[in-house]
């Protein structure tokens, strides 16, 4: 069977030899299965189901085979390129692909061997999708570490408030609608630690990531009119379970849950995050690019160039 | 107290609880490889592979960006842009991707991933209805009237057959409207909170954007001195400065002959294919740049702007690729001085410079000049077969042309 593989992968065309080819299979399921090997049906069902002609041509760059590199860069780099610029906007996209493109090719070596992220495919997906994968978790790395370096100074929205604060320019908050505020998300923050995996991932792209029904839907596999029925119905569990918390645990009377509620509409000026006792909170910037330019085209007639005139078009 | 209202209160907290620190998802816990992830947003993993993975997704902001990324760029990376000609040697039955997202084939034929590739074929009908109304908009009136009545008969006929589709499109409409009602009270009565952080988040997220302009010219500088990465060249400086010059989706699909070879073990031809491309910064340096075609470059262009030319029977191993007897000066209609070039195929090339000056050649010995769009100095060419040309100005105008030169449009 391992032959037939190599037959269609087209591995020879590289100069990939058979046993550096089964090895690459090996791999690939190891890291698919790890340490517990399946059944062979299912083995091989998951062989058959590799994308056998990217894997081969991602284990010949790795093998460092000249054609092989030469076929990726002219097939990958303005794809590679393009998708950058989707993720990562128009003035980070070349930045973004660039040191992709270093770390594919493999620029460092350990005990004599060129470390190269190819190493990193195993044929499950193609090699394009692959490597968008690998630009938006990048993109993604890149921005929270830029967050997580961000000073305190430079937080506008707190100097602001302490600012205004100082001025005596805003009304100190009321210390109980706080300690009502700070109870209720904290509530809210036990019952969304409670929810099953999948409810607290709708929930979160949702809510942390901004993402639309049908974005929400694409991902989880849902119609957008499903993923809008488990939000409400989530939303209404956990509403439920922290005004029953509230008045059962807290001993907060109807009034008080209200007051609460009406607090935690204000939630940006008391900081909920500090209600939450969570410090280092990310800000609320979603974690999406930017949208592309958009541009518009006219059609013009050419110039002469040696004496500036615009030419009548010609067509 | 209304529900809308009550909803407003809730959204506030549940944002809050959401969006702070990454609960639990470190601790040791490594995130799936980027197959993985790329597997779960193209729905390709089976249930139980899933199932496994949800838990750790529902508490990991990092990998949930991730997927964000993932689906909100799905549109974008699929509307880029054609994709990269090949030379013909290079490719031999590899399917080329054309766009990162669009679909892919296994060697069995089996659709993959992100493309289920229909709408390939849907798309151009629109363009194609909206060609068509726009001919008969500012088409000369018709010789006869009979003919009009004709055509505004078929018209009429058309429209009727496309009411059902329309009815359904309607229909389709209202079910959405109504989840968007959901949407928008759930987004819309939280405004106030989300104005405010999303301004905040605003006001974050430029900063950065703003150093990445920078960030990026300091790394390669800090590569270059420890030898570390393709950026450790001044290639990378060149394009870093360049970026606030040229736009970054026009790049000129030129080769840098005199890239240093990257130090580990590139193979010298693979180095020279994976050097970025050149841009006006390397230029302005005084780089020569090579004009790529099917096998190796058969013209060049000096760092004093003058065009050359490689002959086929040149021998390569006998005189040295770069010996300068291989190469001969190649005599165009008027003096220019060239700034960019790019070919079509072997012998179709173009090139352009100073004066906005552009030329051509269909079969790679006679150059003749093209009627230019400006007279601003052209700084690159980008060439996308079959017959679509991109000049880009040094003001950052670009200007395309698909009738090799005839007409060109301002991009």
């Amino acid at each position: 069977m391992i032959e037939a593989l190599y037959d269609a992968s087209g591995a020879r065309r590289w100069d990939i030899a058979f046993d550096a080819f089964a090895e690459a299979l090996a791999r690939s399921t190891r890291h698919r299965f790890g340490g517990a090997m399946p059944p062979a049906p299912v083995v091989t069902s998951y062989l058959e189901r590799l994308h056998l002609a990217d894997l081969a041509l991602a284990t010949a760059c790795a093998n460092g085979h000249d054609a092989a590199w030469e076929h990726f860069v002219a097939a990958y780099r303005a794809p590679l390129r393009r998708a950058a610029g989707a993720i990562a906007g128009p003035a980070e996209a070349d930045d973004l692909a660039d040191a992709l493109f270093a770390d594919l090719f493999g620029l460092t070596e350990r005990e004599g061997e060129r470390r190269t992220l190819l190493r990193y495919y195993h044929g499950r997906s193609t090699l394009a999708t692959w490597l968008r994968a690998v630009l938006a978790q990048r993109h993604v790395d890149a921005l929270r570490a830029r967050r997580n370096s961000v000073p305190i100074e430079a937080n506008g929205e707190g100097q602001e408030l302490a600012v205004a604060a100082a001025a005596g320019t805003i009304e100190p908050v009321d210390p109980d609608r706080s300690r009502l505020a700070a109870l209720l998300c904290r509530e809210v923050a036990d019952e969304v630690e409670r929810l099953v995996p999948r409810d607290r991932l709708r929930l979160s792209f949702y809510y942390r990531h901004d993402l639309t029904l049908a974005a929400i839907g694409r991902l989880l596999d849902e119609h957008e009119s499903t993923v809008s029925r488990q939000l409400e119905r989530t939303r209404r569990h956990i509403r439920a379970a922290v005004e029953r918390a509230l008045a059962e645990r807290h001993r907060l009377r109807p009034a008080d849950i209200a007051l609460a509620l009406d607090a935690a509409m204000d939630a940006p000026a008391l900081g909920f995050d500090a209600l939450l006792g969570a410090g280092g909170a990310e800000p609320a910037a979603p974690d999406v690019p930017a949208p592309p330019r958009v541009s518009t085209s006219r059609k013009i007639p050419p110039v002469d160039s040696f004496n500036g005139r615009r030419a009548e078009p010609t067509s | 107290m209304s529900d809308e209202r009550h909803d407003r209160e809730f959204d506030g907290p549940l944002r809050a609880a959401l969006r702070g620190p990454d609960a639990g998802a470190g601790a040791g816990e490594a995130c799936p490889d980027a197959e993985r992830l790329a597997l779960y947003a193209a729905r390709e993993l089976d249930a139980g592979e899933r199932e496994t993975l949800e838990p750790h997704l529902a508490r990991c902001a990092r990998c949930q960006a991730i997927l964000a990324v993932l689906v909100t760029t799905d549109d974008l990376a699929a509307g880029a842009v054609a994709p990269s000609p090949l030379p013909a040697a290079a490719t031999p039955t590899v399917p080329v991707p054309g766009e990162l997202l669009e679909p892919q084939t296994t060697p069995d034929g089996r659709a993959s991933a992100f493309g289920r590739g229909w709408w390939r074929w849907v798309l151009p009908l629109p363009a194609a209805a909206m060609a068509a109304a726009l001919y008969f908009a500012v088409r000369p009136a018709p010789a006869t009237a009979p003919s009009f009545e004709m055509a505004a008969r078929d018209t009429a006929r058309a429209d009727h057959d496309t009411a059902p589709a329309d009815r359904d499109t309607a229909r389709a409409d209202r079910d959405t409207a109504l989840l968007d009602r959901d949407s928008a009270r759930a987004s819309g009565d939280t405004a106030p909170a989300d104005r405010d952080t999303a301004a905040a988040g605003r006001e974050k997220a430029t900063a950065p954007r703003d150093e990445a302009v920078v960030a990026p010219k300091e790394e390669a500088r800090r590569q270059a001195a420890t030898g570390t990465g393709a950026a450790a060249t001044e290639q990378e400086l060149g394009e870093a400065r360049a970026e606030a010059v040229q736009p970054a989706e026009v790049r000129t699909p030129v080769t840098e002959v005199t890239a240093p070879a990257a130090k580990a073990r590139p193979p010298a031809a693979a180095a020279r294919a994976s050097a970025p491309p050149v841009t006006l910064a390397a230029q302005a340096e005084g780089r020569i740049i090579d004009l790529p075609s099917t096998g190796a470059p058969r013209f060049r262009i000096d760092a004093a702007g003058r065009l050359w030319t490689r002959p086929e029977s040149a021998n390569e191993a006998a005189a040295g690729f770069d010996a300068p007897s291989a190469w001969r000066p190649v005599p165009l209609p008027l003096p220019a001085t060239l700034r960019a070039g790019a070919c079509e195929s072997a012998s179709v090339c173009w090139v352009a410079g100073r004066d906005g000056l552009v030329f051509r050649t269909g079969n790679g010995r006679d150059w003749v000049r093209v009627p230019s769009p400006t007279t601003t100095e052209i700084v690159a060419i980008l060439v996308v077969p079959p017959g679509r040309v991109v000049l880009t100005t040094v003001d950052g105008t670009r200007y395309e042309t698909r009738d090799n030169g005839v007409t060109w449009t301002a991009l």
